[in-house]
């Protein structure tokens, strides 16, 4: 189950890797990582400003996995979920995570696979931690759970951001 | 107060005020705000501008992505 998940989110960030570090992305990936992560950051971590995180609203489809063998659907869901750039992510930390690896520059590339193998993993571990407890079942706990996890998405951002624009200071300066 | 035939009562704990841990949690944020835009700075000044730093906060961030997904509703 973790292969399944980890393994496609390897490689599909490993191509971003490979296509950020030819090209001569890293000083203003650096710049863009620093604006966004302080952006975002101070809207999810205040929780007053609504500004809805980048990304794709796409859900995969129920004809993708509804009467498919249990091996299928685990290739499915793997390969969609696995990587996370096809589907609805509540949390704007996901689209810094490109920007992380464009900034790295030659290091881009191993920082995209342990990027795809820490996300993979995670999303696999949270699957397998809802199939031993049962499914959520009560929306307002669901919904607090997701209040929660945007607070710490927006707190680990503004490190990035502070982080982000020390780097920018001894290299720019 | 009277109350229109069929009508629900008015909900007790609608006072108009908001409660103490209310207030002291809307202090606490711009706080926790502060505190981490702050960890930040210091480490990336530790750092002296290298991108270690911030490759393994993205990797933290990332494992926190794909697990905290499981939550959205």
């Amino acid at each position: 189950m973790l292969a399944a998940y980890a393994m496609p989110a390897v490689a599909v960030w490993l191509l971003l890797g490979l296509c950020t570090s030819a090209l001569p992305l890293a000083r203003p990936a650096l710049i863009l990582l620093t604006a966004y992560s302080a952006v975002y950051g101070v809207t999810e971590a205040s929780d007053r400003l609504q500004l809805a995180a980048p990304g794709r609203r796409w859900q995969v489809p129920q004809e993708l996995v509804a009467g498919t063998t249990a091996r299928r659907r685990l290739l499915v869901w793997g390969s969609v979920l696995g990587p996370g750039f096809l589907t609805r992510n509540p949390y704007a930390g996901f689209a810094m995570l490109p920007l992380a690896v464009a900034a790295a520059g030659r290091g881009g590339l191993a920082l995209a696979g342990a990027i795809g193998a820490a996300h993979g993993t995670g999303r696999a571990l949270a699957l397998l931690r809802d199939a031993r407890s049962g499914p959520a079942g009560d929306p307002m706990r669901l919904l607090l759970r997701s209040a929660y996890w945007r607070t710490v998405d927006g707190l680990v951002l503004l490190i990035v951001a502070g982080a982000a624009v020390m780097t920018c200071a001894f290299r720019f300066a | 107060m009277s109350l229109r035939p069929g009508a629900a009562p008015a909900d007790p704990a609608a006072t108009g005020r908001p409660a103490a841990g209310q207030l002291l949690a809307a202090a606490a944020r711009p706080l926790l705000l502060a505190g981490a835009a702050g960890i930040g700075l210091a480490a990336g000044w530790a750092e002296s501008g290298g991108l270690a730093l911030l490759a393994v906060l993205a990797v933290g961030l990332a494992a926190t992505n794909g697990y905290a997904k499981a939550y959205s509703p």
